[in-house]
């Protein structure tokens, strides 16, 4: 038996992991730090890809190291840069130096196009841990709009060189579910250390093409495809989206992927956007507060206190059994899907066939 | 960008995954179970992991926090030997990874 089954799961019912440095913020941030990409990937969330309006005001330098800066005070002690890709900022080397200055563990997620012998020699030295997106194989090319999963594959062993670990990040979509297991296995063989698998989301770009959401049915087919292939490789993974404990087949059979049912945004981790405004969830349409009114405004801020309060359910999720583990799956996915925070799960919105 | 590289039948894939199996069972990536005990006992949580996860494109882990738990797996192989258990890496089948209702007081 493990250390954990030994353990009750009772949610705290407001705050969650605050900073072990008794900061604002929770310990773990995602800094999307440009608006740039040049893949044109069919599941991208962000929401800047749906909203033609969106403003361009991208940080400059000093200001993401101002920005880095107030994470870091607020209790912040993990950065993820992502964006847009973020290679496509010509200051990220800078950037990079710079939150490690601050003690800040970094990640960096990169679709890899422009990552070479080059990055990784300067990336190895700072301990980055990197994850490179890897949408599909034979699909790559439909998913992303470019070609270039020979390029992808090829990092991982470079990066396995180098001692750097590297996590593969397969988002999945009809597109590539039906190759879902030489979608993760080549990564794997090729030297990725770990599968951070993500159900494709409705949001940004991705609005496009809600044909290509899962459904109940095909969402356990990806969790179980997953296991088989982590299991046969004895690695690891977590799927990064949470799912609505319902939905999930049968829950005990995962040994090697680990499936969160509830939603950590503000509470364990949050994410800053390209132009410096906090949001609990890189998911999140809204807007909280612009880096430098964090300290003066989260405390207070009705929408981040929503999710530090978990006070978002769905009214279909009331008097649920597994109230203990689950809180309806995705927020920000529900309130982007339908319009509201409390909103069912995509997975869960009639279409979908399920048997809570 | 259109780099080769080998294509691989279902066969030939599971080979290569279960040589992996084979030389890396005691690598970084079998010990997240022994991490996330060590950070639950760090930051005294309540031991559900869903409240201990790095979620969405964050990283699981670092190599500052992988080096914890290459430390917190060696002392817990240690101890299950110490009590002549085999440790679920040692057998290849991993640990159990999802926080299930098996706990069924949990339950309403
Ligand atoms: S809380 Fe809602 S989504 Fe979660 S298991 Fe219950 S009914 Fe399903
Ligand atoms: S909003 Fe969704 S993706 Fe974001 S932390 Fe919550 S459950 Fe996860």
């Amino acid at each position: 038996m493990s250390f954990w089954r030994k353990r009750k799961a009772v949610p705290s019912p407001t705050a969650g992991n605050r900073s072990a440095a008794g900061g604002i913020l929770p310990e773990i941030a995602v800094f999307e730090v440009t608006y740039q990409c040049q893949h044109r990937c069919a599941f991208c969330y962000c929401p800047w890809e749906n909203a033609p309006d969106w403003p361009k005001d991208e940080l400059p330098t000093d200001e993401v190291f101002a920005a880095l800066e107030i994470l870091r005070r607020c209790g912040v002690r993990q950065v993820t840069f992502s964006g847009g890709e973020p290679t496509q900022r010509p200051d990220l080397r800078e950037i990079l130096l710079h939150a490690r200055s601050l003690g800040l563990r970094i990640g960096l997620i990169s679709n890899g196009r422009d990552l070479n012998a080059e990055w990784l020699d300067f990336l190895q030295p700072l301990h980055v841990l990197l994850s490179i997106s890897v949408p599909g194989i034979e699909t790559f090319e439909q998913t992303t709009g470019v070609p270039g999963v020979g390029h992808v594959l090829k990092l991982f062993s470079m990066a396995k060189e180098r001692g750097i670990k590297t996590s593969a990040n397969v988002t999945v979509s009809r597109t590539n579910l039906p190759e879902l297991y030489e979608n993760i296995a080549y990564p794997l063989i090729h030297g990725a250390d770990y599968l951070l698998l993500n159900r494709f989301m409705p949001g940004g770009r991705g609005m496009q093409y809600t044909d290509l959401l899962l459904d109940a049915d095909e969402l356990n087919q990806m969790l179980e495809t997953a296991e088989e292939v982590l299991r046969r490789a004895g690695k690891k993974g977590h799927v990064g989206t949470e799912l609505p404990y319902c939905v999930i087949r049968d829950p005990k059979k995962f040994r090697f992927l680990q499936i969160s049912s509830q939603c950590s945004a503000a509470r364990y981790f949050c994410a800053l956007d390209p132009g410096g405004w906090l949001k609990p969830c890189n998911h999140s349409p809204i807007r909280i507060c612009r880096f430098d009114q964090i300290p003066d405004q989260i405390p207070a801020h009705p929408y981040w206190k929503r999710f530090l309060e978990q006070n978002y359910l769905p009214e279909m999720c009331a008097g649920c059994r597994h109230l203990s583990l689950c809180r309806g799956g995705c927020r920000e996915a529900a309130h982007v899907f339908s319009g509201s925070l409390d909103s069912p799960d995509p997975l869960l919105c009639g279409r979908f066939p399920v048997d809570p | 960008m259109n780099e080769p590289f080998s294509k691989l039948d279902r066969d030939e894939l599971n080979a290569r995954l279960e040589g992996l199996r084979k030389t890396e069972r005691k690598s970084w990536a079998g010990q997240f179970t022994a991490f996330f005990a060590a950070l639950g006992v760090l930051f005294g949580l309540s031991g559900c992991r869903e409240h201990f996860r790095p979620t969405c494109y964050s990283q699981p882990m670092t190599p500052e926090q992988m080096e914890t738990a290459d430390a917190a797996a060696a002392e817990q192989e240690k101890a299950a030997q110490e009590a002549g258990n085999e440790t679920a890496n040692e057998t290849g089948n991993g640990t159990e990874n999802t926080e299930t209702p098996e706990t069924p007081t949990n339950e309403k």
